[in-house]
């Protein structure tokens, strides 16, 4: 067997998934989302209806707008997560559990996490707000009023992914950095602000991009559990994600071909991101 | 040749994972329900009747995507239907087998289940009803005194009693409040048919009394600027995800901290499951022109794709007859959906209630679930003070027009 046939043995099995569960899949809902569809009669072909309804949609508007507001903490979740690495980067056992005890939260499911810190926020009986009650600070009720709620949430998000996967990245990012290096900064007295900019800038540039680009994918993308389970899309449709409203229009409101023009928008504000991950992604 | 063997290896399990037990003459029935210990009372107890036949319960999580389930996939023998909604579109999507029993005119039942069990506007019974839930009122009467309460009759009278009670506090200090209710949306739901309004026409297209919507909403906020009378929902400890359960806890009554709480009548099982809190049901008040409420229920439908039709229909008719309707009560929890069963003299007013109450209203055009979306949009741009009476009401009209969600302009 050639090394070209092997290859191809090899991938073939994560290939065929990818075609069935997939681009199949993904080709499916963009033909979809150019019928009407309640499932429960059958389709019938409206064209571009469904985008230009959607576009005009101030439901659509309002939860992609919230998306784009919520993706806000993507370069504070690198910019986190850079520091974080910076700090647990040294092999010393306290480190290694500190490294461990920062990246629990990724361990633990979204659900548990969400329902944790719905009961943190809640207004009454919640533990944020009977800390700020202690110092005298009057708390906001912060599911209940669309100003803080989308606050609340970007807090959670923040919170779960900053000692994650972009992390562990930069941990690995940060040991292919020479020793030397260090040496001669440590040596020269150069102070953190100008290491970061000759040293760790130069070497971690890549990988900034690429974890940027990941995660405003995953913002765009994401946001579903944390609206189904935390705050119900509201109030008054404030934490509306754009997979939100998706999975509302398809899955709730039977209209499936409207929740299909949903899903292919959303493929089209992250295809720039793609192409900018593609050209970004670390070579090595 | 080591592969030879692994290849006789997987051919061996594969034909033994292909072989089933031999049949004990055993039949199952498949029955989609929650997994309250009265549904698993009443399959022992059909089993007992029915030797050889066993009854699998299978859970159904979200109605919605149940009916999709069932629509695209496998579906059991008996279905459970906790809205009329629900069983409306499994009977209209041929989804149900007919049942043999009472007309609408003879029809044994409350009225108002009637919904649950007819499809369409039809004589045509395709399911029917184990319980009714009434919506009623509870009473605290540790905080309420009894001539007190059971002198009210109208919504004015309930408000004149709760003022001349309050500000009342607990033992801890918090506030007590005056009326709990369970949801925005059955609360706007009851007073604007008390004042004469209907949402749907009979084709079900929208047909929403702007007026009264108005009036409606007017009164409701007239009762929430009062300091102390209607809670916060951020008084209750129930959050408004959609994901997690909303709980017994949510309930401010079962803390001692209201001295009414409106709510349906399934809360009888949280309550009489506690000792802390004393309660006592009465009926809800009327309004300015009639005192309609609102009221929930269940049923079971066979399913089309039923492979034991008849057994089937043998467990429906059984679970909706009197033996196990009355047997239902010792779970003393639900009003059982026949009339004419005695139950407990201090539930007797839950049969009044009944006789009172409709099904809520839903149209074959619409979605379920969109419809109730459309009403806690505009109900909460009222409460929040996005949205004036005026406005929440024109949002009401025409978003269940276009049946689209409308969103609430600052």
């Amino acid at each position: 067997m050639t090394d070209t046939r092997r290859g191809l043995a090899f991938v073939a099995p994560l290939f065929t998934g990818v075609v069935f569960f997939c681009l199949i899949p993904a080709a499916a809902c963009a033909v979809l989302s150019l019928f009407r569809w309640s499932l429960t009669s059958p389709p019938s072909f409206v064209g571009l209806e469904n985008y230009r309804t959607l576009l005009g949609d101030p439901l659509f508007l309002q939860a992609a707008i919230n998306t784009l507001i919520l993706s806000l903490v993507v370069p504070l979740q690198v910019a986190g997560s850079f520091a974080l690495a910076l700090f647990l980067r040294r092999t010393t056992p306290w480190h290694r559990l500190l490294r461990l005890v920062v990246f629990l939260p990724t361990l633990v499911s979204p659900v548990a996490l969400y329902i944790m810190w719905r009961s943190i926020f809640f207004a009454d009986m919640g533990l944020l707000n009977r800390l700020l009650d202690l110092v005298g600070v009057a708390a906001p009720l912060w599911l209940e009023d669309p100003g803080w709620a989308k606050a609340a949430v970007m807090v959670v998000l923040l919170w779960e992914s900053i000692g994650g996967f972009q992390m562990l990245f930069f941990l690995a990012g940060l040991r292919q950095i020479p020793e030397q290096l260090h040496d001669m900064a440590r040596l020269d007295g150069l102070p953190l602000r100008r290491r970061i900019r000759d040293i760790y800038w130069p070497w971690m540039r890549s990988l900034v991009g690429f974890n940027l680009c990941l995660g405003f994918i995953g913002a765009i993308q994401g946001g579903f559990e944390i609206a189904f389970l935390m705050t119900g899309g509201g109030p008054l449709r404030s934490t509306t994600t754009l997979s939100y409203l998706l999975y509302e229009n398809a899955f709730q409101w039977q209209k499936m071909g409207y929740g299909a023009a949903v899903g292919v928008l959303m493929f089209l504000m992250i295809s720039p991101l793609l192409a900018l991950k593609w050209k970004g992604a670390p070579r090595d | 040749m080591p592969i030879k063997k692994v290849l006789m290896l997987l051919c061996l399990l594969a034909i033994m994972a292909g072989c089933r037990p031999a049949p004990d003459g055993t039949v199952t029935l498949v029955w989609a329900t929650n997994s309250h210990p009265s549904r698993i009372d009443a399959a022992r107890w059909f089993e007992k009747q029915h030797p050889g036949v066993r009854v699998e319960i299978m859970p159904m999580g979200d109605s919605r995507q149940f009916f999709l389930k069932c629509l695209y996939g496998d579906a059991p023998d008996v279905i459970t239907f906790f809205s009329a909604d629900t069983f409306q579109a499994f009977a209209e999507n041929g989804l149900l087998r007919p049942l043999s029993g009472p007309s609408r005119s003879a029809w044994p039942y409350y009225d108002a289940l009637q919904d649950y069990c007819f499809k369409g506007h039809t004589d045509e019974l395709m399911a029917l009803p184990q319980v009714a839930y009434p919506y009623v009122l509870y009473v605290n009467p540790e905080l309420v005194p009894q001539e007190k309460a059971m002198a009210v009759q109208s919504w004015r009278d309930l408000l004149g009693l709760v003022r001349t009670l309050s500000p009342a506090v607990t033992d801890t200090g918090k506030p007590v409040f005056g009326l709990d209710i369970q949801s925005e949306s059955v609360w706007f739901t009851t007073w604007y048919w008390q004042r004469g309004g209907r949402f749907f026409s009979p084709e079900g297209n929208s047909v929403l009394d702007r007026d009264i919507a108005r009036e409606t909403l007017a009164a409701m906020e007239r009762w929430r600027r009062l300091p102390g009378v209607i809670p916060r929902p951020s008084d209750r400890l129930n959050l408004p995800s959609s994901g997690a359960s909303q709980g017994v806890l949510g309930s401010l009554f079962l803390q001692g901290r209201a001295l009414f709480y409106w709510s349906g009548s399934w809360k009888i099982a949280d309550f009489e499951a506690q000792d802390r809190v004393p309660w006592q049901v009465r009926m809800l008040p009327t309004g300015p022109v009639n005192g309609l409420t609102v009221m929930g229920g269940n049923s079971f439908g066979v399913s089309c794709r039923s492979t034991h039709p008849e057994l089937a229909k043998q467990f429906v008719a059984a679970l909706a007859g009197k033996a196990a309707q009355k047997r239902h009560l010792a779970h003393r929890i639900y009003l059982p959906a026949r009339k004419g069963i005695p139950i407990p003299q201090s539930l007797a007013v839950l049969k009044e209630q009944a006789k009172a109450a409709r099904c809520p209203e839903h149209s074959a055009l619409l979605n379920e679930a969109l419809v109730k979306e459309i009403f806690k949009q505009a109900l909460e741009a009222h409460r929040l003070g996005v949205a004036n009476d005026e406005e929440a009401a024109e949002m009401l009209a025409s978003a269940l027009e276009a049946g689209a969600v409308e969103v609430p302009r600052d």
